[in-house]
């Protein structure tokens, strides 16, 4: 019963989405829409469904000809990580492009995936695994997939990391997990996520209802991970708004919102966090402004933000318990 | 029977060298892949890809190449293309629908017209025999096809008019009434249209004579073909360009100087502007 009212509640999603998507409430995989961009940005690769395949399409970005197509056997999609982020799955030398397969039921009982040659788009492999799988991250060689698998038939919100060795087929035994933080428990929904220049680094904000958010960094080369707890106690059902972007040459990890209002940011050597003190777009200048038109709702926004400070600064130490802001 | 073969292989072979998916077919023929035919405004191109024994028809952001729209259509088609190296055709002049013609030379030929809202297909019909799209009316009610006279000769043709209200196929061909001896054999090598759709002129590569224009009133539904003379190197012409400028119709080298100019009231020819 749960399971059909997930379902209902997934087709009612994908029915609101701007682009025809397959997987749980949280999209695994997208069909038209934006596809996954190529790392020059001049093409862009996207899923379109038809009866009984799928073609996938080389576009270019400007102009939109179709450079090239092909006919693949079976439903596949661009894989993607969350509504209104872009499309996943070209390695960051741009020569590998993985797929995963359109989902119709939650969980299922196989997973699919196809990796293709991104210049010639034929089938370099394909991967088939028991259990419920979803697109994670690809190293920036190809060499290594990184999958979620989802280990509770009732909650998609649990779920582990796992290593797929693309070279030998084989998945990899265990988990990728913090080996720091060993009793960290992976719940949550993926909302945004940064990659670094050189596609090593991946870190992907995760809404963690009941619990605090985090961002699980994946470095794809070595297969090891890190989880940085973050500062909210209030609902994360807006989180969908967050985005995270690197700066500083990758080395600071900012969280922020859609608008551009500044949250936090995570250093990405030490791992520490902190209020953004960026000055990005002027809140505060504007909140001065309308204090002096205002001078009531001056104060009142003035007080908001006092205590939103307050708040920050007064987090626990423990990574564990609650995250710590310095 | 040597030198047509050698002729169609070496369209073949610049056909091969374009490179998207085509039908690859002397023109005109119906494309998938490539650039697909354009909205009226240009933010979206219509391209046709095969999809198993079937066809996806897209529409595509031309401002960032997303995928706004895919309707699967049964039965393998295309875009029209008028030339090997297009644009694509097939747009009506309100943007409300498009044509899609089958791929391939075949006994029978189907063509589509295809809503640009919805991309469901408006109407649908096939004729017998080997048919390729050629223009449409401004108004969208007719619609003009190439019927080569065999399919295993794609050099010789007759201009056939398809009644979209009525229909029906239109008894008799669109031909230049005033030259009633004129044999319509070539592939086109250019294309050029008046602002108000009325006029379609198409350039013609003819290896076995004269280049030549077609000039097709798609309203009266009634043609004229102009002969031109032929460059020392006659296949140089799949690489001119026309275009209407006012009164005249111009066609240029690939290097873009004036080839021949054309009076689209008296039809006389002359070499400079």
């Amino acid at each position: 019963m749960l399971v059909r009212l997930a379902a209902a509640v997934v087709f009612l999603m994908l029915a609101a989405a701007p682009a025809a998507a397959g997987d749980g409430p949280m999209p695994a995989v997208q069909q038209l829409g934006s596809g996954v961009l190529a790392p020059d940005g001049t093409t862009r690769f996207v899923a379109v469904p038809s009866a009984l395949s799928t073609v996938l399409q080389h576009v270019e970005v400007q102009g939109g000809a179709v450079m090239r197509a092909v006919d693949l056997r079976g439903a596949w999609g661009v894989p993607t990580i969350a509504y209104g982020v872009a499309g996943e799955g070209l390695s960051a030398n741009g020569r590998t492009l993985v797929l995963g397969d359109v989902a119709r039921e939650y969980p299922r009982r196989t997973s699919g995936f196809l990796v293709l040659s991104a210049k010639s788009m034929r089938v370099l492999r394909t991967i088939s695994l028991r259990g419920d799988f979803a697109y994670d991250a690809v190293s920036p060689d190809a060499r290594w997939l990184y999958l979620i698998q989802h280990v509770d038939p009732t909650s998609t919100e649990r779920y582990v990391v796992r290593r797929y060795d693309v070279d030998h087929g084989r998945l990899v035994p265990g988990r990728i997990a913090d080996r720091t933080q060993k009793s960290w428990v992976m719940a949550g929904y993926p909302q945004a996520r940064a990659t670094s220049a050189d596609g090593r680094w991946v870190y992907t904000l995760y809404a963690n209802p009941g619990g605090y958010p985090f961002v699980h960094a994946l470095d794809t080369t070595r297969g090891v991970a890190h989880c940085v707890g973050l500062p909210w106690t209030g609902d994360q059902s807006g989180f969908y708004n967050m985005r995270v972007s690197l700066r500083n040459g990758g080395h600071t990890l900012a969280a922020h919102w859609l608008s551009g209002r500044p949250w936090l940011t995570i250093d990405t050597r030490s791992w520490r966090v902190s209020p953004d003190r960026r000055a990005g777009f002027p809140w505060l200048a504007i909140g001065a402004a309308a204090a002096a038109v205002v001078a009531g709702a001056g104060a009142f926004l003035l007080r908001r933000r006092r205590r939103r400070g307050e708040e920050l600064e007064g987090s626990s130490e423990s990574c564990f318990a609650s995250p710590r802001v310095t | 029977m040597s030198r047509r073969l050698g002729l169609v292989l070496g369209v073949l072979g610049m056909l091969a060298v374009v490179p998207v998916a085509l039908g690859a077919y002397p023109t005109p023929f119906a494309a998938q892949g490539g650039q697909g035919v354009m909205s009226n405004d240009g933010a979206l191109r219509y391209v046709a890809s095969k999809a198993g024994e079937g066809t996806v028809v897209n529409a595509i952001s031309t401002r960032d190449g997303s995928l706004l729209k895919s309707k699967a259509v049964d039965g393998s088609f295309g875009v029209p293309m008028i030339t090997y190296k297009g644009p694509a055709a097939g747009m009506l002049r309100d943007g409300s629908a498009f044509v899609l013609q089958s791929i391939g030379y075949q006994p029978e030929t189907s063509f589509q017209l295809i809503g640009t809202s919805d991309l469901a297909a408006r109407t649908a019909f096939t004729l017998k025999g080997t048919f390729a799209f050629d223009a449409l009316s401004p108004d969208g009610s007719k619609l003009y096809l190439i019927q080569h006279t065999s399919k295993d000769d794609l050099q010789h043709y007759v201009v056939r008019m398809y009644d979209l209200n009525a229909h029906k196929l239109m008894p008799g061909k669109i031909a230049d009434k005033t030259q009633k001896g004129w044999v319509m054999q070539g592939f086109p090598a250019s294309r050029a249209t008046t602002a108000d759709g009325r006029w379609v002129y198409t350039l013609y590569w003819n290896p076995n004579g004269y280049p030549f224009v077609h000039a097709l009133d798609t309203v009266r539904g009634v043609a004229h073909c102009i002969g031109i003379a032929a460059p020392v190197q006659n296949g140089a012409v799949l690489e001119y360009t026309m275009r209407v400028q006012g009164p005249k119709l111009v066609i240029r080298t690939r290097g873009g100087s004036v080839y021949r100019v054309i009076d689209r009231q008296t039809w006389r020819v002359s070499k400079a502007l």
